[in-house]
């Protein structure tokens, strides 16, 4: 198997591109091995960091029983938030890192990198929250 | 980069009610006001900045400063609509 071939098939496993670029890509792969032609590019839609957080909620059935709930946060924002951490002093990180080991998270604020956030942050893209409550109404946090 | 905010809308109204608050911010206006007293209040703060360093309250307020305008900076495109049972609230930085 071609190094091209074996990256779009772990391309396809890892969820980056579909089906259907999959193929397409590797049709292209194919023709451009026989005929040695220039080979035809195909886009694939890269699922980059989003713009924006989102989160909604919307009322089930009864709708003036629960709040209607639409929130936007840019990203920016949360980077700019996170970065107000830094400020918070030792024994106050020291507290949070108790609080968390006391539910069993064994976590250190200090050990967290600028790159890791940077990280966390284009993770979220990935990342979606759908709850459906019993009475109907519908909690979604979602990147977009 | 990021364009920093140039317009913030708030509105509350209380359920029931047909008129609440609107207040228009035209930040875009505010900001040769705020920078102008910026200017005038930045050697104060840095002397104080200078003279808290060793406590270790300088580098705190300098760093806090700095954070709080990149905040600022960041703000554009917030949106915040909840419609609660008694009120509707609703901040958009535009």
């Amino acid at each position: 198997m071609s190094d091209a071939r074996k990256r779009i098939l772990e391309m396809l496993a890892d969820k980056k591109i579909s089906a259907d670029e999959a193929d397409r890509l590797l049709e292209a792969l194919g023709s451009g091995d026989s005929g040695g032609g220039p080979v035809p590019v195909v886009e694939v839609p890269r699922k980059g960091a989003g713009k924006y957080l989102r989160v909604t909620v919307t009322p089930g059935d009864d709708p003036k029983k629960h709040d209607i709930v639409n929130v936007r946060v840019p990203m920016s924002l949360i980077r700019a938030g996170i970065k107000l951490t830094a400020l918070i002093p030792q024994h106050a990180q020291d507290k949070i890192d108790e609080a968390l080991r006391d539910k069993g998270i064994n976590f250190d604020m200090r050990s967290i990198k600028k790159e890791d956030m940077e990280e966390l942050i284009e993770a979220l893209a990935d990342m979606e929250v759908n709850v459906d409550g019993a009475s109907g109404e519908k909690v979604r946090v979602f990147v977009e | 980069m990021n364009r920093p905010p140039l317009w913030l809308n708030v509105r509350i109204r209380e359920e029931g009610r047909r008129f609440g608050w609107f207040i228009p911010l035209p930040l875009f206006l505010l900001a040769p006001v705020i920078l102008a007293i910026l200017l005038v209040l930045v050697p104060f703060i840095l002397i104080g900045v200078l003279l808290t360093w060793e406590m270790g309250w300088g580098r705190v307020a300098l760093k806090g400063l700095l954070a709080s305008f990149g905040l600022f900076w960041a703000m554009r495109g917030l949106k915040v609509d909840v419609r609660g049972r008694r009120q509707i609230v609703m901040v958009s930085v535009i």
